[in-house]
Order: C-alpha cells, then structure tokens, then sequence
C-alpha cells in the first residue's frame, strides 16, 4: 500500500459517500426544451427571408423570360435592315462622291 | 414496481424527429449520468443546474450528429465532460488556497497526513473529498478531469481513454503531470502545519 499523503488523500476523497441525486424537476425540462425550440428556430429561416427569397427567384425567372421572349419572337429590326445599317459604300460610288 | 425499461434507440429517434415526450423520456433517463458528471467537474462560478441545463440543450440540439456508432450513454458522457471543460477553461483565475482557508476538517486532514503514514478514517472521507477540490481548483481543465476520472471516479485507463478521446498514453502523461502539481500543492499546505 503506497503512504505517499496524495495517494492516501485521493483513497481517502474516493471513498467519500456520495451526496444524493436530485430529482429531475419539470422547471428545468421546460427551460431545456424552450431553448432547444429557440435554437430550431434560429437554425430556420425566418418567414419574412423565405418571402425574400421567393422574391428573388421570380425576379429573376421573369428576365430570363423576358429575354428568350426577346430572342425568339420577330421584332421591328429585321435581318435586312441590319446588313443595310452596316453595309460598306461601294468603293466607286465613294471615289465618285470626292 | 419497478420502472419500465427505456428504449434508448427508439426514443432518441423520435427526439430527433422533434418529438418532445421522447426528449423529456431521455433526459429522466440520462438526468443521474448528466449530474454525476457536472458534479465531478464543476467549474467554481457555474451553478450546477446551469451546467446540466447547458449539457441537456447541446444534446437536444446536436442530436442529429449521433450517428449511433456508441451507446447514447457514451455520446452524452463526452458532451458533458467538454462542456464542463469549456467553462472550466474560462476561468482564467486559480486560487492559491493557504492552510487558512481550510476548513477545520480540511486541516485535520492535511494534519493527519502530516503527522502519519496510516490510512485516513472512513470520517475523513468528505473533508478529504473537499480538500482534494481545492487541490482540483489549482489545475487546467484536462488535468482535474484526468484526476477526477481516474482517482475519485477509479476509472481504468480505458474508460478515460473513451470518455475523452484521449490516447492510452496522453492520459497516463496527464495524470501524472497532475498529480505532479497536486502533491507540489499538497506538501506546502503540510509544510504550513510543521513549524
């Protein structure tokens, strides 16, 4: 047996009877789960960002509608007038003009 | 009569659902384990049920992040036991106790070991308990755990070893750093009492 004073104090504290258990009273079941509940609830996003979001999706659905809409459908700038646009004078034409 | 066994697997599966009948069934059921461990590493500045109530919430809470892998009983263990290690390690200040501070038992105790090589009586044993969580008070947050584990709770390495996730060998160097500096702590409290 060792007669080191530590060994014999931590034996000594070891063999101490233990104090009584408390009951598990409802006040602090309740305290836990409302702060379980509140820290759900913070992990969720809040309705009012969900509207947000929403929001930004149709915003965003509805350009890139738009757009193809654009694309696709025949407009007042036809193909024609675009290459009369951006045509080059004949180079006789522009010599005769000088 | 005898209470009914609690289906540990099934209630922590409702629980995670968000079933609240299940999580009040799991804490009655863990409330005793929970206690004994707050109580074994209890921060000075923290109440008791402050900390149970702060371990029951981080169970609930990251309840998703047991994977089944241990029993329940082992997953909680180790989120009370760092828990209690993180508010431990918050307290920056670690009182020097002196022989005055001591109560009249606690001295008795440190007079006893002082004076002789035989056992303390079965009496000693809460002054004995109280003066080791002063002694306790003086180390970081991983030695007095190693200590409580090891020396009051007579858990084998192995035990230690799950509980904190520690390896075999950094639990044997911790415990013996630890009592390292509780027996430095412990022969100046005898050197107070021998003039």
């Amino acid at each position: 047996m060792k007669t080191d004073p530590l060994d014999r104090l931590l034996r000594s504290a070891a063999s101490a009877p233990e104090r009584e258990l408390p009951e598990l009273d409802r006040g602090l079941e309740n305290r836990v789960l409302a702060a379980v509940r509140a820290a759900r609830r913070a992990g969720d996003p809040t309705p009012l960002l969900r509207v947000l979001r929403l929001g930004l999706a149709m915003a965003g659905a509805t350009a890139v509608f738009t757009v193809l809409l654009a694309l696709g459908s025949p407009s007042a700038v036809t193909q024609g007038s675009i290459e009369e646009t951006f045509a080059a004078p004949e180079p006789e034409a522009y010599l005769a003009l000088q | 009569m005898d209470e009914p066994v609690l289906d540990v697997p099934a209630c922590v599966e409702r629980a995670r659902a968000g079933n609240e009948d299940a999580s009040r069934d799991l804490m009655r059921h863990l409330h005793p384990l929970v206690v004994k461990i707050v109580r074994s590493h209890l921060p000075r500045r923290t109440g008791e049920e402050d900390l149970i109530q702060a371990v029951f919430v981080k169970v609930f809470t990251r309840i998703e992040q047991y994977r089944g892998a241990v029993p329940f009983e082992h997953w909680v263990s180790r989120v009370a036991v760092n828990t209690c290690l993180n508010q431990i390690a918050h307290e920056k200040i670690r009182p020097e106790w002196r022989m005055s501070d001591l109560s009249e038992e606690e001295e008795m105790v440190v007079q006893n070991l002082a004076s002789t090589a035989g056992e303390l009586t079965p009496d000693d044993g809460i002054a004995s308990r109280e003066l080791v969580e002063k002694l306790l008070a003086n180390l970081n947050a991983e030695d007095r755990l190693v200590i409580t584990l090891i020396h009051l709770e007579q858990k084998s390495v192995e035990e230690v070893r799950q509980i904190t996730g520690w390896s075999g060998a950094l639990v044997k160097v911790r415990a013996f750093r630890a009592r390292a500096k509780m027996r430095k702590h412990l022969s100046g409290l005898m050197e107070e009492m021998t003039p």
